[in-house]
């Protein structure tokens, strides 16, 4: 894609090239991920949902997207960067200050950055930034709960993750409630 | 330093992640893309959508999202960007000057035209949470929701309380643009 900015009026269309779903079915796939993750509340989906979009318009105005390959998982991914960029905005906010993020130099010099296979939500460069940070944040994992929490980021079902991976769906789940488990213990002994 | 911002850094990211994780491994049972939606929730969805990226609207659905009675709050939008600049001169949040505003349209809804408005701005994250506080005129008054809207379509709304007071969180703010933000009133459904 051209580094030119796209024509408003061509925008649904370039929409439906590069993500590789029209417009409808993937205001779906993110509005349903976004109910999800605001546990059923329809207001706040809704403006998860706007923001997601925001983030994509904006990303092809500036010519910053690549085509998709996987138009579902990256549709949730999107979601969930979206929902974890609140968290952390909300969180920065009740500390009652602005915190700094770790450069993504830095990150990188730690060896904290996998290469992503296919084109995704990682393709601009704060996408990417933030997919080395979480990376980063779940890099004690054992490589078994890592792969499945990976997959989980990356905006996979259970039944995706299974035929990625080559295991059942339920071992899938139990899998990633190992994996909370464990990540909770990180973060208690990060709070101390 | 540097190390305590990383451990910080990784902290909250860390958090961030398990609270995703937990919430959708909570929902395990449930099929997202089959799942049952709220009456009104997609179109409403699609709808927003449409406008957005500047297609057209579909109709239908379009149809059953709720009517707004709304009002603009001009000149809010020049505050806000004479607080950004005072406040890119500091770092971390600071508190922009209350904003006191008369507003006759509000008296439609049942509250005193004369408004107050806070803002406190980080100028780090580039947000500001923004409260309005209203009066009510008699002891029921529509419930009203505040929505601000920026230039790239990023909306943040709330709620005004049982005191009069509105909150809305995390507002999108911008020191090249500041003036793009249009603030609107509407009745709760």
């Amino acid at each position: 894609m051209e580094s030119s900015s796209v024509d408003a009026a061509d925008l649904t269309g370039t929409f439906q090239t590069y993500v590789g779903a029209d417009l409808d079915t993937a205001v779906e796939i993110i509005y349903r991920r976004a109910l999800r993750l605001s546990r059923g509340e329809a207001q706040a989906a809704q403006d998860l949902t706007q923001d997601v979009l925001v983030k994509i318009m904006s990303d092809l105005r500036a010519g910053t997207l690549a085509p998709v390959v996987e138009p579902r998982p990256w549709l949730r991914a999107l979601v969930n960067n979206q929902f974890i960029e609140r968290y952390r905005s909300e969180t920065r906010q009740k500390r009652g200050g602005a915190q700094r993020i770790g450069s993504l130099d830095h990150q990188r010099e730690k060896g904290l950055d996998p290469p992503s296979p296919t084109p995704g939500p990682a393709d601009t460069v704060a996408d990417r930034d933030l997919r080395v940070r979480l990376r980063a944040a779940i890099s004690d994992l054992p490589p078994t709960l890592r792969a499945v929490v990976e997959l989980m980021l990356d905006g996979h079902t259970h039944h995706e993750i299974a035929e990625v991976l080559g295991i059942p769906e339920n071992t899938s789940k139990t899998r990633l409630r190992a994996a909370i488990k464990y990540l909770r213990g990180f973060s208690s002994l990060a709070s101390e | 330093m540097r190390e305590s911002i990383d451990h910080n850094d990784r902290e909250h990211d860390l958090g961030a992640v398990v609270s995703l994780l937990e919430i959708l491994a909570d929902l395990d049972s449930v099929d997202e893309e089959s799942a049952s939606l709220p009456d009104g929730g997609l179109a409403e969805a699609r709808a927003s959508a449409a406008r957005l990226f500047g297609g057209s609207e579909p109709t239908a659905e379009a149809d059953t999202a709720p009517t707004v009675a709304s009002m603009m709050f001009e000149q809010i939008e020049g505050w806000l960007a004479e607080s950004t600049l005072q406040v890119a001169t500091s770092r971390g949040a600071a508190a922009a000057q209350t904003l006191d505003r008369h507003e006759p349209g509000l008296v439609a809804y049942g509250y005193e035209p004369d408004v107050e408005i806070d803002a406190d701005i980080d100028a780090d994250a580039a947000t500001a949470t923004i409260t309005v506080v209203v009066q009510p005129v008699h002891a029921i008054a529509a419930t009203l929701v505040l929505t601000i809207t920026s230039a790239a379509g990023a909306v943040r709304r709330g709620t005004v309380n049982a005191y009069g007071i509105v909150v809305v969180d995390d507002v999108p703010i911008s020191e090249a643009s500041p003036n793009d933000l249009r603030f609107e009133w509407s009745m709760a459904t």
